[in-house]
């Protein structure tokens, strides 16, 4: 009986060791995402009940499975952020709460405020990031010192492929103006757009490309038909019952005027 | 940075502000913020030293009740 105690004890200072020694190594490996990784795997060990196998598991097989359940982590994350894209887009801001989407995308509400703070961070969140992919999306291949039809051409494909690649998002956009995050988001987006398009601008009036004139003028010009061209495809319709599809041709068509309007 | 959950019985801002005091000075929580549109009235509290039974005996000896959410 005596004997059964002591090895029982010994088990327990054991098992407490390497869980110290494991728990260590989460928290280096895993960082901010240590309590979900930290709770689940919890359970298995506890569960597990297999003594051996702790020890025998060396340090980089450990390092291997918390990669692992972080990859699994991040990919759980990247679902949550377009699910709750979708759930924004089709029930509006106010119709949307963190409950409905932890159902929906199969987490529990306690995982979703780990990683936000609560519904207005989780917006904020989305908006800066896919403000950041679309800024991203629409700079890909531009360069500032491009002649200024060169340079309004690649604008006009990025941003209607952006477009069309990504509905869900332009939607989101769109209550994103009509809201109270507008000012935040838009400051956000608008810091990484700025610099470069107004240098290109200022180098096609120095060549002569351009004709200078207000900033509202000039965007309604260069880029406000892209837009309606781009509305009227999206619903399938233009002006009345007119049907409506956009084309290349109708595209270019369309830039050709816009850069003529421009000219000096 | 351990982000800790609560589920609490905290409905109004006042109630927010009757327990801020307590909160903001506590030296363990570094951030903290209640999130009034969910139904569960979630506490979500930002620390590296506290645990959730030391914010559970904070909260509830402000009155209002406070358990921790499972994941």
């Amino acid at each position: 009986m005596t004997k059964w105690r002591a090895l029982n004890m010994k088990r327990k200072c054991l098992v407490k060791y390497y869980f110290d020694f494991f728990k260590r190594l989460l928290t280096h490996c895993c960082q901010d995402r240590f309590v979900p990784l930290w709770n689940s795997l919890n359970n298995q060990w506890f569960q597990s009940r297999n003594l051996l196998l702790i020890k025998l598991l060396s340090e980089r097989t450990f390092i291997y499975i918390c990669r692992v359940m972080r990859v699994r982590n991040e990919n759980k994350e990247t679902l949550v952020r377009q699910m709750a894209l979708k759930m924004l887009v089709e029930k509006g801001f106010d119709g949307f709460s963190m409950q409905k989407l932890a159902k929906e995308a199969g987490v529990s509400p306690a995982t979703l405020y780990i990683y936000f703070k609560d519904k207005d961070d989780l917006i904020l969140q989305l908006g800066l990031t896919e403000g950041k992919r679309m800024t991203e999306a629409t700079m890909k291949d531009f360069d500032p010192q491009m002649s200024f039809e060169e340079g309004l051409r690649v604008q006009w494909r990025n941003r209607a492929k952006y477009w069309l690649e990504n509905s869900i998002q332009t939607c989101f956009f769109e209550q994103i103006k009509h809201s109270p995050f507008s000012s935040k988001i838009l400051e956000a987006v608008a810091k990484d757009f700025k610099d470069p398009m107004c240098q290109f601008c200022e180098q096609a009036i120095a060549k002569k490309e351009l004709a200078p004139m207000p900033l509202e003028v000039y965007w309604s010009i260069a880029f406000a038909p892209l837009y309606n061209l781009l509305r009227f495809h999206q619903t399938g319709r233009s002006l009345g019952t007119r049907s409506f599809v956009l084309t290349n041709e109708i595209m270019d068509q369309t830039l050709e005027k816009v850069i003529k309007a421009l000219r000096p | 940075m351990n982000v800790i959950v609560f589920k609490t019985n905290i409905r109004l801002k006042r109630e927010i502000k009757s327990i801020a005091p307590v909160l903001n000075t506590d030296t363990g929580i570094v951030r903290w913020n209640v999130a009034l549109d969910d139904i569960d009235k979630i506490l979500r509290v930002e620390s590296d030293t506290l645990q959730p039974s030391q914010i559970i005996e904070k909260v509830a000896a402000l009155g209002f009740l406070c358990e921790e959410l499972q994941d």
